[in-house]
């Protein structure tokens, strides 16, 4: 499955604004779709709370992790394991649900994401691609 | 060719704000916002039939690897 880059704004380091070209996919629930950025520096896929208490999940009753982000400093997170559709396949993984995500979108990591497909990276070329690793994908 | 899908302007009005953002299943124009989710979802389901796409707009990419 091949999808564009996306373009964004984000705000540098250093405050300054900068337009960004980013991996995100478009994931799908029954009511709804999250956009979620790709993101192989993250050891497991992330999610807002809010949207994890919007499709209905009671998210203190998950699994505890402190997730750490790149400056050290560690927040709370919930595991769930959540269905969704992507691009005509069906996903299962593991998700860390949290308050403290101080992000855009969801963020699709290592474990569990990074084990349904092989991806692809041509920023150059502004695309990239996710190949489904087996049919169960 | 390969054509990006572009965020910057339609999500400008909102830059740096806390809010969720319903986009059209395109993704070139917003048909919600608000503070709260499920009020976004439910206005935006009022004005498209087609499923809307969720995002915030924090506008923060380039300093987060999160781990556990």
């Amino acid at each position: 499955m091949r999808f564009q880059y996306t373009k964004v704004n984000s705000f540098s380091p250093f405050g300054e604004l900068e337009i960004l070209k980013v991996p995100i996919v478009k994931i799908e629930f029954p009511d709804t779709a999250y956009n979620c950025l790709i993101d192989s520096g993250a050891s497991i896929s992330h999610m807002h709370a809010e949207f994890g208490r919007f499709l209905g999940l009671k998210i203190e009753n998950g699994r505890y992790i402190p997730s750490k982000g790149v400056r050290g400093i560690s927040f709370p997170s919930y595991i769930h394991t959540i269905e969704f559709n992507l691009g005509g396949y069906g996903c299962k993984i593991d998700v860390a649900f949290s308050d403290y995500l101080d992000f855009d979108t969801g963020l699709l990591g290592r474990k569990g994401f990074f084990d349904l497909f092989n991806i692809y990276f041509s920023q150059c070329d502004d695309f990239f691609e996710l190949r489904p690793i087996n049919a169960q994908a | 060719m390969n054509k990006v899908i572009d965020l910057t302007n339609i999500l400008k009005p909102f830059l740096g704000k806390d809010l969720w953002v319903a986009l059209d299943n395109s993704q070139k124009k917003v048909i919600a916002s608000g503070k709260n989710i499920k009020e976004v979802v439910e206005k935006a389901k009022s004005i498209s039939k087609e499923k809307p796409v969720l995002m915030r707009t924090k506008q923060e990419y380039s300093t987060y690897i999160p781990s556990s």
